[in-house]
């Protein structure tokens, strides 16, 4: 049975009820059978999660935004559920990597039910299926101009220091960094760095540039494809501790999730998805 | 060198690994894909394919590889089942292993060499002496 979870959080009231009705039409249309259930101040996530388990739901359809996912992510932890992801609003990150960008799509994947095994990465216990931000990270897939990059660049750089695979410390002054899972880049599917599927996390860092490097690079680092960039560094690893600066602010698509010391690791094959065919990975 | 775009490396492929001129890492690098180093390193250093060492590096540590490319500067032995390159900037002080080995003009190695495979082989014989004998 599909179980699904309706966020209107962050959702114009009226855009929410059309693309309401518009997928029990389509629900109907592909006679993909299931329970619709909205998140209300009374019925958090938590409980909707519950109640489908309770029912035996083997689907768990998260109707909203990235954030949406992300708080179903965090509440569904090790149970058994084939996850998949409708979007409500347009240019979601999760569904540029899932290959379900808009409703129609969306729900016609859910159709033919192509599922993936895909990689989960945790910090401090919480789940993310993206990245995380660090520093001018945090302007990934944000749509700013160079001058307001090169402001962002004239910033102090951050004194970093992490711990990788229980094996070695990486020093070094960076103005930003990326922590890939998978990333719904635009950078296209030939990069190595951040296929969900290859049990790895890829560790981007960008140092301080000059304002002709900037220039020439502000499309790739507006885009979180740093291994582009001359000068940066790129590892691949199974887990990675924040230890400095301490209190360091750590963000998932823009929201702060956790501060430093922080231990995020890789689960590979952790979670069962529906995806796309044009899916990024 | 060390502020080449990433994509032009053709000597190893694309790296899988970098690390940047401004990063130092302490402990023992493992990786399983090609690595190219541009900073600090003190440990050791190995990965199963190719390794190149931009000029900006410096090594102090053991390093093992599938083959490797030097520029930059190394102290510690270097193990490399193929080829291993000394570019004209490199610097290694410590001993060589490795299955071919090129040295361009203007590397500096401190060390002993042992090239694999090369086995137990009869020296030459000497032309002059032959000849002198002959002679007589």
């Amino acid at each position: 049975m599909y179980y699904y979870i309706l966020d209107s959080h962050n959702i114009p009231q009226k855009d929410f009820e059309r693309n309401q009705i518009e997928l029990q039409t389509l629900l109907t249309e592909f006679k993909i059978h299931g329970e619709l259930a909205r998140i209300t101040p009374l019925r958090g996530i938590p409980d909707l999660v519950d109640t489908a388990a309770s029912r035996g739901a083997k689907t768990l359809v998260v109707c909203g935004t990235d954030e949406t996912f992300h708080q179903v992510l965090a509440v569904v932890k090790d149970r058994d559920f084939t996850l998949a992801f409708i979007p409500f609003i347009g240019g979601t990150q999760l569904g540029r990597i899932f290959g379900m960008d808009d409703l129609a799509t969306s729900v016609r994947t859910l159709a033919s039910r192509r599922t993936e095994k895909i990689d989960a990465a945790k910090i401090n216990g919480m789940l993310f299926l993206s990245y995380l931000e660090l520093g001018i990270g945090v302007q990934t897939g944000k749509k700013i101009n160079a001058w307001s990059l090169m402001k962002l660049f004239n910033n102090s750089a951050i004194n970093l220091k992490l711990r990788i695979d229980d094996s070695y410390n990486i020093s070094s002054k960076v103005m930003g960094g990326l922590l890939v899972n998978t990333r719904g880049t635009f950078a296209g599917t030939d990069s190595a760095v951040g296929n969900p599927q290859d049990s790895f996390l890829d560790l981007l860092l960008i140092e301080k540039l000059s304002k002709l490097s900037i220039f020439r690079n502000k499309q790739a680092i507006l885009t979180g494809c740093y291994e582009k960039v001359s000068g940066a560094t790129a590892i691949r690893c199974k887990k990675v501790e924040f230890l400095e600066p301490l209190n360091l602010p750590v963000y998932v698509d823009g929201r702060e999730i956790t501060r430093a010391p922080a231990v995020a690791e890789i689960l590979p094959g952790n979670l069962r998805m529906i995806v796309g065919k044009n899916r990024t990975f | 060198m060390a502020n080449q775009p990433i994509n032009q490396e053709k000597q190893s492929g694309a790296p899988e690994s970098i690390v940047g001129p401004s990063v130092k890492i302490e402990g023992d690098l493992k990786s399983s894909g090609n690595l190219r180093i541009d900073g600090i390193v003190a440990g050791k250093v190995s990965t199963s394919q190719s390794l190149l060492v931009g000029e900006t590096a410096n090594i102090s540590a053991d390093i093992s590889a599938e083959n490797a490319m030097v520029s930059g500067t190394i102290q510690g032995n270097v193990k490399v089942l193929g080829a291993l390159i000394l570019g004209r900037t490199a610097k290694v002080s410590g001993d060589i292993t490795c299955g071919s080995l090129q040295v361009e003009n203007g590397a500096i190695f401190n060390g002993k060499c042992q090239m694999k495979g090369s086995g137990s082989f009869e020296p030459m014989p000497e032309k002059i002496s032959v000849e002198k004998a002959e002679k007589k």
